[in-house]
């Protein structure tokens, strides 16, 4: 038995009561509401009943949760864990990566004195910062509110902090005519790199989510 | 059943087996397949199934496909290569762990 659109209305209500906005999971939990309905209707129970049973079992997977590796940040539980998942992979991956290039370049023979060498790693420095700005902009533009989008967001502040706060060291540098680009500089570019990957990733997915949505 | 701890360890696995099985299945689709596979001694909760569908997606073992039904969207996973991959592997894994348990438990009994 199909559920009528005030029926189905309920549901979303309380999946606003509960401020599940992003579209990718609020869809999913949604639709698994539905179909339990549906089937709890073909069992001859009450559709008040039947919408009981399911908000209580929904109640503490959209309960307000907070998680260390999104600096405590409120929201639905199910959209904390799936996020804390997407973190937690990429910290060990940069973790491994920037670790493996320190590792290597700490073994050669590299000689990274001099002005145009400097000059290189500037641009070099410019590059993940500009990326993630218009990529920032375009994604807090959107009018549709993922989980991904969400992710982005929460991490994208302290990301570009501290490509603010390098830059600033770097204009200390070149101010004191220091050509100098030492091995931690090095290790701190990488990092930003694989992070910038990261935004990118999460960009392509918020916008994998629109296209599945269109379609 | 009793001690669904037993269970947890393994959820990431039947999953895997059953979207190697079925090709492509949506959450609720999931919980009933199990279900029903193991006449309601497993009943997996919505807080234990979608964040291991999550983790297995954000691990790239699972794609998602999204599909118009009854004038709303439903969700639906898939395996990727690696996912296909994985799972192999990990009910090669699963059935050496269920080898050991029989050995210690029942020495008498056999898998196969």
């Amino acid at each position: 038995m199909k559920l009528s659109q005030s029926q189905i209305q309920n549901i979303e209500d309380y999946l606003d009561y509960k401020k599940l906005e992003q579209v990718d999971l609020r869809y999913e939990v949604q639709d698994h509401m539905i179909v339990a309905i549906e089937q709890s209707l073909a069992k001859g129970i009450s559709y008040k009943e039947a919408l009981a049973k399911e908000k209580e079992k929904w109640d503490p997977e959209l309960e307000s949760y907070s998680s260390l590796w999104l600096s405590h940040i409120d929201g639905p539980k199910i959209l904390i864990k799936k996020c804390d998942g997407y973190n937690k992979k990429m910290f060990l991956e940069t973790i491994l990566i920037t670790g493996i290039i320190y590792f290597i370049i700490s073994f050669i023979n590299y000689n990274f004195i001099g002005e145009s060498f400097y000059k290189f790693y500037v641009i070099a420095l410019f590059i993940p910062m500009l990326i993630s700005f218009y990529l920032s902009y375009k994604i807090r533009k959107s009018n549709i509110k993922s989980s991904y989008q969400y992710l982005f967001k929460t991490q994208d502040i302290g990301y570009l902090g501290s490509l603010v706060f390098f830059g600033l060291i770097i204009s200390f540098d070149s101010n004191s005519f220091s050509t100098e680009v030492e091995l931690f500089d090095v290790y701190i570019t990488v990092t930003l790199y694989s992070y910038v990957f990261y935004l990118i990733k999460l960009y392509k997915k918020h916008n994998k989510v629109i296209e599945q949505l269109i379609a | 059943m009793s001690n669904s701890k037993l269970y947890k360890g393994s959820l990431n696995t039947i999953i895997l087996k059953l979207l190697d099985e079925q090709g492509k299945m949506y959450g609720y689709e999931i919980t009933q397949k199990v279900k029903a596979l193991t006449k309601g001694e497993l009943q997996i909760t919505e807080g234990a199934l979608y964040p291991a569908l999550h983790k297995l997606e954000a691990e790239g073992l699972l794609d998602v496909e999204v599909a118009k039904v009854d004038n709303r969207l439903r969700k639906y996973y898939k395996l990727t290569e690696v996912g296909e991959k994985e799972t192999i592997n990990r009910l090669a894994e699963l059935e050496e762990f269920i080898r050991s348990m029989q050995n210690i438990v029942n020495p008498n009994w056999s898998i196969n």
